[in-house]
């Protein structure tokens, strides 16, 4: 099996894991999903997939209904953030569309009827954006969209209008959060109408030191100046995580080794782990790689983020069910066995 | 107390609202509090006090309680949708709303957006229409400038560029 995506390492990869476009496209025939009847959305599910099937990409993807999976296996898919969380435990039929290769994943009936989302390894914002609209481009030769002159692609949420797309770029800011700089970081950002979020936990806690940038404004500005001005803010990011990083070597060189041959001691020999402290340590690691101070592949870290989380590590252990116990102690057992290699 | 909107039913919902410096208490029964798009969701008590974008957004659309009364008691034609649905979760109920609420959603659009118009992508199907007639506007103010500048030949010029682009649309 080729690697996915997500199991890979590109551009920038010691600092950007992943690149992501999103487009919000509705129907003119239908109202939005949630004023829909579960036949209607049903139909609005045939639509998208037949005008799928009859374009010139339809054979890279197949279809999976929300409703034929299990609950792991949809969240399987959040972890793996090729759908969002709306969708796996949402109501009424829902539906995505999935390329062979996972980069492309099409969700319907979420909050608007298509959310057509391409995803790449490393900085790779102009490839992302330039499949998104060859996708969306073979659907519209079949498709109606909503769509007004003035206000654009229209959207369930009037955030949305206009482009319909969100960019974005995930980011490991390790050196800018110990450095307690990303509360003004995000403040100036901020003014440029770029948001950046934890990209899990709640609040200002970050995990792991993993964060999500994306555009605010999506009304105004056309989707090629939104990539530009977004990868532009991405690499200045970029050379102030670097200059912390440099700085921190420079300053504390002991201080930050202990510190990431600890974690990778933790990571190689503990026996129960849970999921915050797992991505905490893997972070340090992931810096140390990125430093050169330790010996580890940067794409072998990024599917560890994904294999450690709740769901993708119960499926892939063959069980039914795991308590959360037994997950750690799992966890544990991934994470020494790759340790070791 | 009694609620202040319809004078009937004890005020059980109690806000405040600062516009421009000016805080106004307003004091509503549950009743008139949804039916005006306020909602327990997002009341500004301690307890609740967590930031949370649904609240934010539907405080703004209902921040504009005027233009809410007004067309309160219309509903979309196409999806049924009510203001005070609107105003509640902050998202409309189809693309139809957008005209129909267009007094009710323009000035938060542009509290979002700023006041712009899309400048981006078209589908296919109506994308060259949409150019051409931008192109027409365009050459209108070009005809202006060249008449103010005396350059009558150039405004020929483009009169007649204006009038093929008509005839294009009229074709299509």
């Amino acid at each position: 099996m080729s690697k996915m995506w997500y199991m890979q390492n590109g551009k920038e990869g010691d600092i950007v894991l992943s690149t992501r476009v999103r487009l919000a496209r509705n129907l003119s025939d239908f109202p939005f999903p949630g004023n829909l009847t579960p036949e209607k959305q049903r139909e609005v599910v045939d639509v998208v997939a037949s005008a799928m099937a009859s374009s010139d990409v339809g054979n890279d993807f197949k279809l999976i209904d929300m409703t034929t999976l299990t609950e792991l296996e949809r969240l399987q898919l959040v972890e793996k953030h090729l759908i969002s969380r709306d969708l796996a435990t949402g109501d009424g039929v829902r539906a995505v569309l999935l390329s062979t290769d996972e980069s492309v994943s099409i969700m319907i009936n979420e909050e608007d009827h298509l959310r057509i989302q391409v995803l790449g390894t490393g900085l790779c914002l102009d490839d992302c954006l330039k499949k998104a609209m060859r996708i969306d481009d073979a659907l519209d030769r079949t498709l109606k969209y909503a769509f007004d002159e003035k206000l654009g692609y229209l959207t369930k949420c009037p955030t949305n209008l206009g482009t319909g797309m969100r960019a974005s770029a995930m980011l490991h800011l390790p050196a800018l959060t110990q450095g307690n700089a990303i509360r003004e970081l995000s403040a100036s950002v901020g003014k440029l109408g770029f948001v950046i979020r934890g990209l899990y936990g709640e609040g200002s806690v970050a995990k792991g030191a993993l964060y999500q940038i994306s555009n605010q404004l999506t009304l105004g500005f056309d989707e090629e100046t939104i990539v530009k001005r977004l990868s532009d803010v991405v690499e200045q990011m970029i050379e102030h995580e670097r200059n912390y990083r440099e700085q921190a070597r420079k300053s504390g060189k002991l201080w930050l080794e202990d510190k990431i041959w600890r974690s990778a001691g933790i990571l190689t020999y503990a026996r129960s782990i849970s999921t915050d402290e797992a991505m905490q340590l893997l972070s340090d690691l992931r810096l140390g790689a990125s430093l050169g101070i330790i010996d580890t592949d940067i794409d072998k870290l990024n599917s560890l983020l994904w294999e450690i989380q709740p769901a993708n590590l119960i499926k892939n252990s063959g069980k039914e069910k795991l308590t959360p116990e037994q997950r750690d102690i799992r966890r544990a057992e991934i994470l020494r066995d790759i340790m070791k290699k | 107390m009694l609620c202040q909107n319809c004078n009937k039913r004890p005020a059980t919902y109690h806000y405040k609202k600062t516009v421009n410096d000016d805080t106004q208490e307003i004091h509503l029964c549950s009743n008139c509090a949804s039916e005006l798009g306020y909602s327990p969701l997002f009341t500004w008590s301690p307890v609740n006090f967590g930031f949370n974008v649904d609240n934010f957004l539907s405080h703004m659309v209902s921040n504009d309680s005027s233009t809410l009364r007004q067309v309160q008691t219309e509903a979309c034609p196409l999806c049924g949708s009510r203001p005070a649905d609107i105003s509640r979760t902050g998202r409309v109920g189809c693309a139809e709303c957008y005209t129909a609420f267009s007094g009710l959603l323009r000035p938060y659009i542009t509290r979002i957006h700023g006041n712009t118009t899309h400048s981006g992508k078209f589908p296919a199907g109506i994308g060259g229409q949409i150019k051409k007639r931008r192109k027409i506007e365009s050459l209108r103010a070009d005809i202006k400038k060249a008449i103010d500048a005396e350059d009558y030949e150039q405004a020929v010029i483009l009169r007649d560029e204006i009038r093929k682009l008509e005839e294009e649309m009229k074709n299509e």
